[in-house]
């Protein structure tokens, strides 16, 4: 009898620990920011590579100046080339890192494109950014050393392990979105690609400030370098390239350095703002916020650029014999089709990308 | 049953105080991602002017009263009979100072507010979003027809910058730093001339 009571206890202690659990699971999930709906979909990115299980010719790592600035829809369109962006705003080198390294265990692509502006943070920055960057990570060893790299001296490593610790907050701010966004996430990207279809030109962009040190930081190198042998590893084709985006200012004492670095190490470093004219960027057209960042038609001539460098300079798959990927680009080119029509019917009717997070131009 | 109702209840009873403890707990100033704005500036605005603050000699002021600015930090750069401070709402002193020569903004990828250069003769103010407000994150100086109140400009000599502001700096390279309340004035030498005269607001977010 006593035994019998003693299983019972046990079982109803099991069953209670399971329902607590469940219950702190539903909190945490309740509670996360939906960066979707919160029109931040820079805080989704991260998470949409795990959507596509295909394989990748090319992968791209970096920050806003790669996915603002490259379209896979138009490098498989124009080159039969498939890729993935595996970006986020203001994501550091370390994080870069740790994402290839993430990336390399669900497939080996032929070549890695790295922008390297991130050398110039030699240092955490801002756990905003690194909540949109790795909030969207799914958990491994690769996900545990980016946090650590990534923690600003303030934060928490236990909130990453358990955001509610971190969101509890949040109950003031609830909303229908948080609860219809608990299990469905909104994907707004196309293979890692932000789309904004808006035009505002460039003005005059300030001179870069004298700076008293212009070396990268040593933490910078060390992770450069870890890409770097980890693509020799895999035997993939590691491309260095510094996007075309007129601002924040990128010196000629860093574009040098790169330069040395790529030539110490034998891997391809492509400066675009040194190419503009050869690209064909207008940037009285081609950028929707002045400079910062290329808008659609931008990014499409970018791409058509690049990715002719790609098919010059490598022997990339040919896919034309695969279903699988083709009804899947297929599906992916429609959706993106849809969507700059969409845009263009958005500023056509109310003057600027309400829908697609644009402020109001004043 | 007895005990599955205790062990129930306590359980419940854990998650309840669980939630409000986490609920009513102090958030370190991070109660939400997207709150991105640095924190409130120390200047209080419309305040009276600070005694520490001299008056330029710049020729071509604008016509009225400069507005009136306290500062945190013993170094503030006086441009156009205007007090620069830190961290000071910028809307009153560019009503004053006037349209400028160069304007640009920056928005912030994924995250709402812009930081916005102005350039005008001599000098370049970049300011950061606090709320709806600009505050000042800094002020440099571009050309030696503008000189901060203590003499020192571009081209300056370091024996000219630590005779005006003391031998207690730090040193980053070619570059001297003073810190003073909520403010960093850094000066840049290059081949023993100063090349870059920077009053940076010190923050959080701003470093």
């Amino acid at each position: 009898m006593k035994t019998k009571q003693k299983h019972t206890a046990l079982l109803t202690g099991a069953a209670a620990v399971l329902i607590l659990i469940g219950c702190l699971f539903l909190i945490q999930e309740l509670m996360r920011p939906k960066y979707g709906q919160l029109n931040i979909p820079e805080g989704t990115l991260i998470a949409d590579y795990y959507d596509d299980p295909t394989h990748h010719d090319v992968i791209f790592v970096g920050d806003c100046e790669v996915y603002e600035n490259f379209s896979p829809v138009t490098l498989w369109e124009e080159h039969g080339i498939t890729s993935f962006i595996r970006g986020s705003a203001q994501q550091l080198i370390w994080q870069s890192y740790y994402l290839l390294e993430e990336t390399l265990r669900y497939e080996t692509p032929e070549v890695v494109v790295f922008n390297v502006l991130s050398m110039k943070y030699g240092e955490p920055q801002s756990e905003a950014y690194n909540r949109l960057n790795l909030d969207g990570m799914r958990w491994s060893a690769s996900k545990l050393g980016a946090v650590r790299a990534s923690m600003t001296a303030e934060e928490d490593f236990l909130s990453y392990v358990f955001p509610l610790l971190r969101y509890h907050s949040r109950w003031s701010e609830l909303s229908g979105e948080d609860v219809s966004g608990m299990f469905q996430r909104n994907s707004v990207s196309h293979a890692g690609f932000l789309m904004r279809a808006d035009v505002k030109a460039a003005g005059t962009i300030p001179e870069g400030r004298p700076l008293a040190d212009y070396q990268f930081d040593q933490n910078c190198y060390d992770y450069l370098d870890k890409m770097v042998n980890l693509c020799t590893e895999k035997g993939i084709q590691l491309v260095l390239i510094k996007a075309p985006s007129l601002y924040p200012y990128w010196y000629d004492e860093w574009d040098k350095q790169m330069e040395d670095y790529a030539r110490e190490k034998g891997v391809p470093y492509i400066n675009f703002l040194e190419l503009i004219d050869e690209v064909g960027l207008d940037f009285t057209q081609d950028t929707y916020d002045g400079g910062l960042h290329l808008n659609l038609s931008g990014a499409e001539k970018l791409t058509k650029w690049f990715g002719q460098w790609l098919a010059d300079h490598y022997d990339l798959p040919d896919h034309s014999g695969d279903a699988e990927i083709q009804a899947l680009w297929s599906q992916r080119s429609q959706r993106y089709h849809a969507m700059a029509e969409d845009q263009a019917r958005e500023l056509e009717e109310i003057g600027y990308l309400k829908s697609y997070g644009a402020k109001k131009p004043e | 049953m007895n005990a599955m109702k205790k062990v129930l209840t306590l359980l419940f009873a854990l998650l309840m105080v669980f939630s409000l403890a986490a609920c009513g707990s102090k958030d370190d100033g991070q109660s939400d991602v997207n709150d991105q704005a640095p924190p409130a500036a120390n200047g209080q605005n419309d305040a009276p002017a600070s005694p520490d603050v001299p008056a330029s000699d710049e020729p071509q002021a604008p016509a009225g009263p400069a507005p009136q600015t306290k500062a945190e930090s013993k170094y503030v750069l006086a441009y156009q009979g205007c007090a620069l401070p830190a961290n000071a709402d910028f809307a009153p002193l560019l009503a004053y100072l006037g349209d400028p020569a160069n304007y640009f903004e920056a928005e912030s990828c994924a995250f709402e507010g812009l930081d916005k250069t102005y350039t005008y003769d001599g000098v370049e103010i970049v300011t950061y979003p606090d709320g709806d407000v600009d505050r000042i994150s800094s002020v440099r100086i571009l050309t030696n027809a503008v000189s901060t109140p203590e003499g020192i400009t571009i081209g300056s000599t370091p024996e000219d910058v630590t005779a005006a502001y003391g031998e207690e700096y730090d040193a980053i390279g070619q570059q001297y730093t003073y810190e003073d309340g909520d403010c960093l004035l850094s000066v840049l030498f290059q081949d023993g001339k100063a090349i870059s005269v920077e009053y940076t607001a010190l923050n959080d977010l701003l470093g």
